[in-house]
């Protein structure tokens, strides 16, 4: 919540609003990943959450293309009261994506704008789901999405098929080297000893994350742009 | 939350010494546990609950800390056994669930132990373990 005076101080010159400003930042367990904490509520919704990987998926989000458009930013994920940026590679030196990042951030929360346009946001499908996949879905809601959150990250449900749970893997979990020991050996563990019908649970690549690079580097190439 | 300093307890791979019921537990334990548990939480003045984490420590990994806690968090797992509690962090609980916890002494040492039939191995003396 923002108080009187701090939108006092909003109203004030960029540099001093940025000062004001204080955004903590923490590591995550992804070594490509930083969180970043405003101090305050980002999401309207706290239950949802929102990954970005270029700027077409990004319409949505002014604050998520500002944050791509900085050189380095490969991803850019929002949680309630956090972001969490991904960095291109290893060569990519955080000493130099963070005060860009401070700026971007400070300088979107100053306008007072929304981070994200409902508007464009497509509703949410209401499917009749069975007895074990409503079992499944509040397992991940209240006991496995909290702890991966603390972690700058959120994990989704896409489908249960024959014992296999389908999870996406989302924010600094996307690359993350210790995501796969998360996910077979934490969340499998816990899935399977609260809802025996669960066998096994994988991990879906986003389908439309790939098409997209498909598409982007098509387009570079016709252009003549090479990364 | 208080906390009055951090124990840490062994972890031994193996089958439950308690027969399995039809409702699982996310944390089974024994008589040996919790007398042991109720005689330490007597103790303590303003603790209502002995609270598991896991910490990122020891040769092989991972490691449980015991503590003494009053105010159960949001999202810990409480198991109450013959009116003894037990609050479970949620990143413990991804690798306790369906574990044994265990007071076993005998001549060299009297301590807790976990039978995790999750862990993949331990270290020598067992305080450190891997998933």
């Amino acid at each position: 919540m923002i108080s009187s005076k701090m939108l006092t101080r909003l109203n004030r010159s960029f540099v001093q609003a940025a000062r004001s400003m204080y955004i903590q930042v923490q590591e995550t367990p992804n070594p490509l990943s930083l969180k970043f904490l405003p101090g305050q509520q980002l999401l309207p919704d706290a239950s949802k959450t929102y990954d970005f990987s270029s700027a077409a998926t990004a319409k949505q989000s002014p604050l998520a293309i500002k944050l791509l458009r900085v050189d380095g930013v490969k991803r850019v994920f929002f949680g309630e009261d956090f972001v969490t940026v991904t960095k291109s590679d290893e060569t990519v030196d955080w000493a130099l994506l963070r005060p860009e990042i401070f700026s971007t951030i400070a300088d979107h929360i100053q306008t007072g704008k929304p981070v994200i346009n409902e508007a464009a946001t497509v509703s949410d499908q209401v499917e009749e789901d069975d007895e074990v996949v409503m079992m499944i879905k509040e397992i991940l809601e209240t006991r496995i999405r909290p702890m991966v959150q603390e972690d700058g990250g959120d994990i989704t449900y896409v489908g249960f098929d024959d014992g296999v749970v389908k999870l996406k893997m989302q924010g600094s979990c996307t690359g993350c080297p210790s995501s796969g020991v998360t996910l077979k050996n934490g969340i499998e563990n816990m899935l399977t000893f609260y809802v025996p019908e669960v066998k096994e649970v994988i991990e879906v690549k986003d389908e439309s994350d790939d098409l997209v690079e498909q598409e982007l580097k098509k387009f570079e190439q016709s252009k003549g742009i090479k990364d | 939350m208080s906390k009055f300093g951090g124990a840490t307890a062994k972890v031994i791979k193996g089958a439950l010494k308690v027969r399995q019921t039809s409702f699982r537990a996310a944390l089974t334990l024994t008589n040996e546990a919790v007398s042991r548990i109720r005689v330490l939480l007597a103790q303590q003045n303003d603790a209502n609950a002995l609270k598991i984490g896991v910490r990122q420590k020891g040769c092989n990994g991972l490691t449980y800390t015991l503590e003494y806690a009053k105010d159960k968090q949001k999202f810990d797992e409480e198991v109450e056994q013959d009116g003894i509690k037990v609050w479970i962090e949620p990143k413990a609980q991804l690798s306790l669930l369906g574990s044994e916890m265990d007071y076993v002494t005998d001549k060299l040492s009297s301590e807790f132990v976990f039978r995790n039939p999750n862990i993949k191995g331990t270290c020598g003396c067992g305080e450190s373990f891997s998933i």
